[in-house]
């Protein structure tokens, strides 16, 4: 496995396209400092009541449909398509590697992608807001870990994003497939999930912390006589603009993790992210070893 | 020792049996011929024995391993080029060998495998064009690039399939240099597939002959030539159109063909000759021929072209 690792590795030093993506990911990083800045609102006295934080980089940073992570995405699968659709994925066949083996490089490949990605999106950002708010638990994050938890939660959701696309890049087996499903995934995806979770909210009935006009959320909520008007009223508008990937966890966005009654949040999410982990590698890996390759 | 065998492999897509049974055996130091129309299942077949596909049932044994687990570990020894050769397209040919290197784990300075490796194949000139992408190749290139790749970790086992497939005469001709110069020099076993059998004819010393999915018949060179029908050609001034001249002084195994008589075996032909003679004809010309390899397979698969 250590031989297909330094191969995989050796080959995305020789792919211009990453160097083209991984750069294009840092300028974006640098334009979110310089949107942060000019969006700084001053109080009386030209007071910064609102700046730069770790909390504004992390709700910038993990926005299923803005483009660096939908950008990371495209890498990882086209990493991978361009392995089968060129046929190079024969020769570790036939060099005397399992195809699991090779799936599973390929994942964790694709991994990397994503980490190393969001790295180079975050650093810029990261280094600013840590200058501006030092030390970095100003914020309303509460503690440095509580901020590194949140934080370890955004990279979990994206690398199970690309994880799952790259799974779909292998079974796609070509470059355009791969990419298309890609696009599909990361930009139709959040908009899919947020229509399920109405779906179960409307069903269920759940108050749901988004609103900030509770008076009228109560006074709606007594007109609601069916599923469909729940969703058709008050869910529908959630689809305008991407959906961050907290409302997805289904977390309040200045949780606590350290709050005894928030402690749930964390088991429940890690059990969530090992079981579609262990079903996305496991499963993948079986159906590849099954598989016949182009 | 054998080499590659395989048992009732069968491969099925959907409804289309692509293999039904293959029993092939391949010893040590063949170079095996492998000879079929498009679609009677060599490309499956080597697909199956180099891990790109699964077989639907049967099994096959390489350097003696028959345990999945320990077949992946035998792949090591052998190497391959299906279909057309697994390059790196945007990459240069030492690039693509690098990468190769990299994934076998060869310990020894690359730079110099390479070279030796593209030496051997007669492709050192891509050194110098150190920059140029595999894309950019012709396709005889690529092949032989294919092959630069395959034989870089000096494999026992070398499988190819339709090698020939762009290649000029003067390449395809290099080819079986090659081939036949690893096979003398290095033992090394082929499996080679083409469709050019009078090519394959110069170099193979097995045959296996696949039809529909189904393994005809394997026979060495040698049988081949045994089983080929010798025949001696007459070329008369005018077409023969009364046989009975033949068939009265008892004469059978012939066949007339408007002016040419094609007596096969070992008969004499001095009574031909005589026979001829008194009814008149001239003989113009007198021809020595023997089945070829193409008419040997036309003939096993009932005719059919290829």
């Amino acid at each position: 496995m250590r031989r297909l690792f330094a191969l995989e590795f050796a080959r995305l030093s020789k792919q211009t396209s990453a160097y083209v993506i991984f750069i294009l990911i840092f300028i974006l990083g640098a334009f979110n400092v310089f949107l942060a800045h000019v969006t700084v609102i001053h109080g009386e006295g030209g007071v910064a009541i609102r700046t730069f934080t770790a909390r504004s980089l992390l709700e910038s940073s993990f926005q299923l449909g803005q483009f660096q992570i939908l950008l990371i995405g495209v890498l990882s699968s086209l990493f991978i398509a361009t392995d089968i659709s060129q046929g190079t994925i024969r020769n570790k066949i036939i060099a005397g590697y399992a195809k699991a083996e090779i799936y599973i490089v390929q994942i964790m490949m694709s991994v990397f992608i994503a980490i190393f990605g969001l790295f180079l999106y975050q650093i810029l950002p990261f280094a600013f807001s840590w200058l501006i708010t030092f030390p970095i638990t100003q914020d309303d994050q509460g503690s440095l870990w509580n901020f590194l938890i949140l934080m370890g939660f955004g990279y979990t959701l994206v690398i199970l994003g690309v994880v799952l696309t790259s799974w779909i890049a292998l079974k796609a087996k070509n470059t355009a497939g791969a990419i298309i499903f890609t696009i599909l995934i990361f930009a139709l995806g959040p908009t899919l999930i947020t229509i399920i979770k109405s779906i179960v909210e409307g069903v269920l009935l759940i108050n749901i912390d988004q609103y900030e006009n509770l008076a009228l959320y109560e006074q709606t909520q007594k007109d609601i006589t069916s599923v469909f008007e729940w969703i058709y009223f008050y869910q529908i508008q959630r689809l305008n603009g991407p959906v961050s990937l907290f409302d997805l966890i289904f977390l309040d966005r200045g949780i606590n993790f350290f709050h005894p009654d928030n402690q749930s949040y964390i088991w429940k999410m890690m059990g969530t992210s090992m079981v579609s982990f262990a079903l996305l590698i496991g499963v993948g890996a079986r159906g590849f070893s099954k598989s016949d390759l182009r | 020792m054998t080499i590659l065998k395989t048992h009732d492999l069968k491969k099925t897509y959907r409804r289309t049996k692509a293999l039904d049974g293959v029993n092939l055996t391949i010893e040590k130091g063949d170079i095996y011929g492998f000879i079929g129309k498009n679609g009677a299942g060599k490309t499956t077949l080597i697909r199956l024995i180099t891990g790109v596909a699964e077989p639907t049932s049967g099994s096959f044994t390489l350097f003696g391993q028959r345990e999945p687990k320990a077949i992946i570990k035998a792949r090591s020894k052998m190497a391959a080029v299906v279909e057309s050769p697994a390059l790196h397209l945007n990459l240069s040919a030492y690039d693509n060998l690098k990468l190769q290197c990299i994934l076998l784990g060869i310990k020894e300075n690359h730079s110099q495998v390479i070279q030796r490796t593209l030496e051997k194949v007669d492709l050192a000139s891509l050194l110098i064009e150190k920059k140029k992408k595999a894309k950019n190749f012709s396709l005889g290139m690529r092949q032989r690039l294919g092959i630069a790749m395959a034989l870089i970790n000096n494999p026992e086992f070398l499988i190819l399939d339709e090698p020939n497939n762009g290649l000029d005469p003067e390449g395809i001709r290099d080819m079986r240099t090659l081939l036949l110069k690893l096979n003398q020099t290095e033992g090394l076993t082929i499996l080679v597939s083409s469709h050019i059998l009078s090519e394959l004819s110069k170099l193979a010393t097995r045959y296996g002959f696949i039809h529909q999915g189904r393994l005809l018949k394997e026979i060495t060179s040698a049988e081949l030539n045994r089983a080929s029908r010798q025949a001696t050609v007459l070329t008369l001034n005018l077409p023969i159109k009364d046989e009975t001249i033949f068939s009265k002084a008892g004469l059978q195994d012939y066949e007339i063909s408007g002016n040419q008589l094609k007596i096969y075996g070992s008969q004499s032909t001095n009574l031909y000759l005589s026979l001829l003679s008194n009814a008149g004809f001239e003989v113009m010309q007198i021809n020595k021929e023997a089945d070829d390899l193409e008419t040997f397979f036309m003939k096993m698969i009932g005719g059919q072209s290829l």
